[in-house]
């Protein structure tokens, strides 16, 4: 425009040049067809760059997201160790321990008349380890009698390892237990080659040839019958891509196979092909790769496989769900012997060995003895605690180690008894079967150290963890807390209390009228009795005279850190608790009155086995240690002769327990909470609706504690004793002090400053000269 | 000076490794003033209650054992590795003082006075048997 606008102005035309103009040369079909072709050169180039990114990071990152590992605490083994012959066979069993004739190596046993010789394994958790040892253990009435080593130093403590209860596991919930290829043994590779991809060695990632097969396979079948793929693409397919049959899926799939082929080694190929490799289900969770489908399917590590175990292995690569050795066995054990066949066919193994593999059975541990590494309600714990700290994404993808609490004792006994007492409870009452829940919790005394948790009649449910979350009304369970208010004031055992109908105005001008259980008042009782019997008209009257202060105040001195609504029926534990709450009350109760946190892991360790944190046992607040014997004291009356005095109808007369039963309104809850020496446990069994049931403690929640507690180490309470406690014979009926051989005297202990001064008429049962006469000679 | 403070612990310590009984000396009497041995079974009332559990006195060799590791690694530094050792030794018998002491120096030595109380106070309480240790707890509660 502005040149021609220059000419007009001039008025002369523009000369032409001579020269003749170059025409725009008409570019041919050839010229389009070459500038195509470089745009879709340049477009795959591209596409290929984008694809070697691809490859390339992943294969040199981290390959796969590594669920944290769970591991209970290792079992200690030392002379007096309670434990009992079928437990620590059991655990034995879940470390997976050969049994066999003569020991010889490490993680094999042998099962004697008295007890078992064993050769350890030994471990290493973050700085903590443990050497291998060969002992033999002599096993008497539920205790390790005697230790000594077989060969070698005698030790005085030898730990099993801590056995793998389960993991942490990202959304797809895949699985693995990665293995090097120096430790696979040659014929697990050889075999897989030879099955699935016979010129693994020769190829470039694709293979023309098969290619083809397949090709022409499909085509007279007129359906897709076979895959032309290689291992390379079977690897692309299951590590980059989805499984989708798409022409550009399948593209993608052989140019990433080339790529892969280019850039890195035939070893480092099979080795990842052999971790990645989907070989089954437990339940949820996606058994990959052939180091952990070994643990699962026979319970080896992968380098102790033999012939027709490799040979079922590598044939469930073909379709681990269609060959499940548990559920077709005969359509695996066909497809074993035709992978025998391959094996022998390009001579991996004789004829003599095939014919020897082909007679074996498949050689899978039996259904029931799968390892699921349940235990829903307790990893639920576990996690929780975890997230305290660490994200889900490290939980699931770091190869965390974690090593819990969980004792493989405890927690199978708690599992096995929930279900059975429940369904006894159920039958005895006429309900309708599975109508009536529970959870159970048991702790260590002194660590707080959580042992076992079930939150629901099914134990492999992961579902609503009542252990944790169900927060219910814990009736009776709340008085050691209102008399231990009491005791630390001016109250003692032998105090007199009236349990006369009592009516309290509550929030709103409310009138509230406790009745006792039997529907009866007792007149003026002892505290001893009103807590033995569990009367509620005493138990009322006596925290309205301490003050619901105070009884909220025991709550939370005993660790119970939740708000606590300060009405009179909190006297009568209308305060809601989980299971998890009451057993860190009762701990505190079991542990003299020291709170201490309830503990699900001991330390975390990251993949390579650097220690990243412990959690070591802390002490809380410190009640006063007198008190509360006291209140143990009555705790164990409340076993011998109180509301749950039917314990002792199963458990023998030696193995000294308190405890306490709880029953809610309407009986919705049935608790019992109870402690030995060593366990402290807790549970709970009443409807999910929240529904009357007819149990009560005793009739419920207390049979299920007796039955877990039979099967659990039998050490027994003794007397409580502290500087500062004395024992002294009061009158059962007043209170007031009395004698040895005076009738219906009892024992029972005094905080020094507080004890009856009022001395009770004795009436003598036994001649003074003889009781006199016997004290000299005795 | 926190060396100098575990140094003296442990020389304290030397004499606690017996492991005793923790629970002793609680007075029973009558209004006649006839003393009555708890452990005895000659009291009516104390006849139903189970013997002394295996928290007192027995599993000594392992409790020993366990008492040296964690002396050893105390007087090597190795306060974290002293703690967990102590804690095993608990988890066996949780009235073992000795295992407080050890507790309250490992503390004291990684620098964490307010835990090294808590393990002192606890100890205290089962010091009964152990004059030698009662002095150690009150001492190192004093120093804090």
């Amino acid at each position: 425009m502005t040149q021609s606008r220059k000419s007009s102005r001039s008025g002369k035309p523009k000369k032409r040049s001579k020269k003749p103009s170059k025409q725009p040369r008409s570019v041919g079909f050839w010229g389009w067809l070459g500038r195509l072709a470089l745009i879709a050169v340049a477009i795959f180039a591209g596409w290929a760059l984008y694809l070697d990114i691809q490859v390339r990071e992943k294969f040199d990152g981290r390959k796969w997201q590594l669920p944290a590992q769970v591991y209970s605490q290792p079992l200690e083994l030392f002379d007096d160790q309670w434990l009992r012959s079928e437990d620590l066979l059991q655990e034995l069993q879940a470390l997976e321990y050969q049994s066999v004739g003569r020991v010889s190596k490490p993680g094999q046993f042998r099962k004697l008349s008295s007890g078992f010789e064993i050769h350890t394994r030994g471990f290493q958790a973050g700085s903590d380890r443990e050497e291998p040892a060969q002992i033999r253990v002599t096993l008497r009435n539920g205790q390790i009698k005697r230790m000594v080593a077989f060969n070698g130093v005698s030790k005085p403590l030898v730990r099993l390892e801590p056995i793998r209860i389960g993991g942490i596991y990202p959304r797809l919930q895949q699985d693995r237990q990665l293995v090097q290829l120096r430790d696979i043994p040659p014929l697990l590779g050889e075999t897989i080659i030879a099955v699935e991809d016979h010129r693994f060695s020769d190829h470039w990632g694709v293979s023309v040839k098969g290619i083809a097969r397949a090709a022409l396979a499909n085509f007279q079948a007129g359906r897709i019958v076979q895959g032309g793929s290689t291992l390379t693409q079977q690897l692309v397919k299951n590590f980059y891509l989805d499984s989708g049959r798409r022409f550009t899926r399948k593209a993608t799939e052989a140019v990433m196979s080339l790529l892969l082929e280019l850039h890195y080694s035939k070893a480092e190929i099979l080795e990842t092909y052999i971790n990645e490799v989907y070989l089954g289900q437990s339940g949820p969770r996606q058994i990959h790769g052939f180091g952990l489908a070994a643990r699962h399917y026979f319970q080896k590590d992968v380098k102790d496989l033999s012939v027709s175990e490799v040979a079922l292995m590598v044939g469930l690569v073909k379709g681990a769900s269609y060959y499940n050795p548990w559920k077709h066995p005969k359509r695996a054990l066909k497809r074993r012997n035709l992978v025998i066949g391959v094996m022998e066919e390009q001579q991996l193994i004789s004829a003599r060995q095939a014919r020897s593999a082909r007679a074996q059975g498949l050689g899978v541990v039996p259904y029931a003895q799968r390892r699921l590494h349940a235990y829903p309600a307790f990893m639920d714990l576990v996690k929780r605690q975890l997230l305290q700290e660490y994200s889900i994404e490290q939980l699931s993808s770091e190869g965390l180690h974690i090593y819990s609490t969980l004792s493989l004792r405890t927690q199978k006994s708690a599992e096995r008894v929930l279900d059975k007492r429940l369904l006894a409870l159920e039958k005895r009452y006429g309900l309708s079967t599975n109508s009536l829940q529970g959870a159970t919790l048991i702790a260590a005394v002194g660590s707080g150290e959580v042992e076992a948790v079930v939150g629901d009649r099914n134990t492999a449910f992961a579902g609503f963890n009542r252990a944790l979350d169900a927060r219910r009304s814990i009736g009776s369970l709340v008085k050691p807390a209102v008399y231990l208010s009491a005791l630390r004031e001016n109250y003692h055992l032998a105090s007199l209390i009236d349990d006369s109908p009592v009516t309290v105005e509550g929030p709103g001008g409310k009138l509230w009228r406790p009745k006792n259980f039997d529907r009866r008042s007792h007149g003026e009782v002892q505290l001893y009795d009103a807590l033995l019997h569990s009367y509620n008209q005493a138990t009322a009257r006596l925290g309205m005279l301490t003050g619901l202060e105070k009884t909220a105040e025991a709550l939370r001195d005993l660790g119970y850190s939740r708000d606590i609504p300060q009405v009179p029926s909190l006297l009568l534990g209308s305060v809601a608790m989980s299971p998890l709450d009451v057993l860190g009350v009762y701990h505190s109760l079991a542990n003299d009155g020291v709170s201490a946190p309830m503990r699900s892991i001991r330390s975390v360790v990251d993949a390579q086995g650097e220690l990243l944190s412990r959690y070591p046992l802390s002490l809380k607040s410190h009640v006063d240690t007198r008190a509360v014997q006291l209140v143990q004291f009555a705790m164990q009356g409340v076993t011998r002769e109180g509301t749950a005095r039917g314990l002792y109808q199963h458990l023998p007369q030696t193995f000294g327990v308190a405890g306490k039963t709880g029953t809610s309104n309407d009986q919705r809850d049935s608790w019992f909470a109870g402690f030995s020496a060593r366990h402290v446990g807790v549970v709970w069994t009443g409807r999910d609706d929240n529904g009357e049931t007819p149990l009560t403690g005793s009739s419920g929640a207390l049979s299920v504690w007796r039955d877990v507690f039979m099967q659990l180490p039998h050490d027994g309470l003794a007397l409580p004793q502290s500087d500062g406690l004395e024992y002294l014979w009061v009158d059962a009926q007043s209170g007031g002090l009395s004698g040895e051989n005076c009738r219906n005297a009892r024992l029972l202990p005094f905080a020094e400053g507080h004890r009856p001064t009022a001395k009770a008429h004795c009436e003598w049962i036994e001649n003074p000269l003889y009781h006199w006469m016997k004290k000299w000679f005795s | 000076m926190v060396f100098i403070r575990v140094a003296l612990l442990l020389m304290l310590l030397a004499g606690c490794q017996s492991v005793s009984d923790p629970r002793h000396g609680a007075v029973i009497r009558d209004t006649t003033g006839s003393r009555i041995d708890p452990n005895s079974g000659r009291a009516a009332g104390a006849e139903s209650f189970s013997r002394q559990s295996a928290e007192t006195g027995q599993a000594e060799s392992a409790l020993q054992e366990l008492m040296q590791q964690a002396q050893q690694r105390l007087r090597q530094g190795q306060w974290w590795q002293a703690i967990d050792t102590a804690e095993r030794g608990l988890r066996i018998d949780r009235r073992q003082h000795g295992f407080y002491v050890i507790l309250a120096a490992a503390y004291t030595g990684l620098g964490k006075p307010d835990r090294a109380s808590e393990f002192a106070r606890q100890g205290q309480r089962y010091c009964g048997g152990s004059l030698r240790s009662c002095v150690i707890f009150q001492q190192y509660l004093g120093a804090n």
